[in-house]
């Protein structure tokens, strides 16, 4: 397998408080990642520098080097919108445009300028078909996205990510705002997404790190405790920090 | 002593009357100022304000083509493209001030600079110039409002797609805002409809249909000044004074619902 991720020496600070220390890590292309940890520990932090969002924060400070690809996306030369198109993003809450499903979808595409209906319609249908969407709402693609349950809009959410063809999907915490049977469903369809994508995930549930991920790194306090493949991390954590976390006495 | 729900009537009772006496107050001044003027509603003064309606158009549309893209830029630039540094800071404070100074300060400040610093003409153009400057802070206001509702999670979800800030501003931002634009737009035009002290020195008095921006001229505003100064400005002495008065209210009625009409049809085109 390739490292679709290398991340080295990654130090963040927000003004003079440093958020992240030192973290190194590879990432596998092709695999889901599941990154854990206790509120404030730096997990969410360090899954949007893999896609630049941290450059809105103002006064946030960021050291090492991301290779994504082998490339250094941590610099200024690297065009963070390039980056974006490779890496999407899922957010926490449900944030579909309010614009109808058709266009949601198409909103990444058509920002590059793609134009051709026939393309875009294409799009729309393998895109929704992803995200199993496809047969809730291929009815009423033109009305409005606001209209869908939590659990819709987020796999809509993640369609639109889907539609840029992305090499990476980012995904933090995607079911905390939602009810345990469309939880459920995002969980299955992570578990379709994997064949396509890397998938690195943000999560408070341990039982959710451990049904859907590859591998699990567990953060604390703005540290890389431990990384290793999941069952590992569950069976048997070298770290007693690690084990003291999914034993639940802490956290 | 007052119980909890006795506290709960009189309150709403106490909402209820005060929202009676705006309704009733509205209909009192709209009401004396139709039955004063509808009598003068005729041939000559309809002959007498066609000039004034063209010049009050002029100068609401050159100065809200002036105002509103540096209202609407500015607002973006505001939201979107700063921290709340000193400079923003010093920044808002003048767009907060600029909205309380009274008008005629804008007057005397329009003669001195327009027409006697840089030496412009007395004309539509300077009169426009000078209103611009007075509805910016309501334009930017609004825009910026509009723009705070808009959820920070759909400006990220727009990037994260790999859209550049143009972009979001241009297909997130701008569409999602229209309302607390055409809210200020129609605030803007109220202020200058009305608007008398702010153009009076630097737009001349002439009362006949303009041929350019660069001509003199009378908005309804200004003329009405004049006629109630000295009635004998008109043919018709203070009765005219009703009838523009009239006018000018039906003016601010129907630009009102044109803007309305403007949005709708955006909207359902969107």
């Amino acid at each position: 397998m390739n490292n679709i991720f290398e991340i080295i020496n990654l130090n963040l600070w927000y003004g003079s408080k440093q958020a992240l220390k030192n973290i190194s890590i590879n990432i596998d292309d092709n695999c889901v990642v599941a990154l854990i940890g206790p509120s404030g520990c730096g997990k969410s932090t360090f899954l949007r520098c893999l896609n630049r969002m941290n450059d809105l924060i103002a006064n946030c400070r960021i050291e090492g080097s991301i290779l994504f690809n082998n490339e250094n996306v941590n610099s200024d030369s690297y065009n963070e919108i390039e980056l974006r198109k490779k890496v999407g993003m899922v957010f926490q809450r449900p944030n579909p445009f309010p614009m109808s499903i058709y266009e949601n979808v198409i909103y990444g595409p058509k920002c590059q300028g793609l134009t051709n209906k026939k393309e875009l319609d294409s799009i729309v249908e393998n895109s929704l078909k992803k995200a199993a969407l496809w047969d809730d709402v291929k009815d009423r693609l033109h009305s409005s996205a606001l209209g869908l349950s939590g659990g819709q809009q987020q796999r809509l959410c993640i369609a639109r990510a889907i539609a840029m063809e992305p090499d990476v999907l980012l995904m933090d915490e995607p079911t905390s705002a939602l009810d345990p049977i469309a939880t459920t469903k995002i969980e299955e369809l992570i578990n379709e997404l994997k064949k396509d994508y890397t998938i690195i995930i943000v999560t408070h549930s341990m039982q959710q790190a451990a049904r859907i991920s590859d591998y699990t790194a567990f953060f604390l306090m703005g540290e890389l405790i431990e990384y290793d493949k999941t069952d590992v991390i569950f069976a048997n954590p070298k770290n007693s920090k690690t084990e003291d976390y999914i034993t639940g006495r802490f956290g | 002593m007052l119980n909890r729900s006795w506290g709960v009537t009189l309150i709403k009772l106490l909402t209820y009357l005060a929202t009676i006496l705006l309704v009733i107050l509205v209909f009192c001044l709209a009401g004396f100022i139709v039955i004063q003027g509808i009598g003068f509603l005729n041939k000559e003064l309809f002959k007498e304000s066609v000039p004034l309606i063209i010049t009050t158009l002029m100068v609401v549309g050159l100065a809200l083509l002036i105002a509103l893209p540096l209202g609407i830029f500015s607002a973006i630039y505001l939201q979107i493209y700063t921290n709340n540094g000193r400079f923003v800071k010093a920044m808002r404070f003048s767009i907060d001030s600029l909205n309380g100074i009274p008008s005629i300060i804008f007057g005397l400040f329009a003669l001195s600079f327009f027409i006697y610093y840089i030496g412009l003409n007395r004309s539509i153009l300077t009169a426009s110039l000078i209103m611009s400057i007075v509805v910016l802070p309501l334009i930017i206001k609004n825009t910026e409002e509009a723009i705070k509702t808009i959820k920070v999670d759909q400006i990220q979800g727009s990037l994260a797609l790999g859209a550049s800030k143009f972009t979001t501003i241009n297909r997130v931002i701008i569409p999602y805002c229209i309302d607390g634009i055409i809210n200020g737009v129609i605030l803007a035009i109220g202020k200058i409809v009305g608007e008398t002290a702010a153009i009076m020195f630097v737009i001349g008095t002439a009362s006949v249909i303009p041929h350019s921006f660069m001509d003199q001229g009378s908005t309804l505003a200004t003329k009405l000044y004049l006629i109630i100064q000295e009635p004998t400005y008109s043919s018709n002495g203070i009765g005219s004074a009703y009838g523009i008065a009239l006018i000018l209210l039906l003016i601010v009625v129907l630009l009102n619902l044109l803007v309305k009409l403007v949005n709708y049809l955006f909207k359902k085109r969107g």
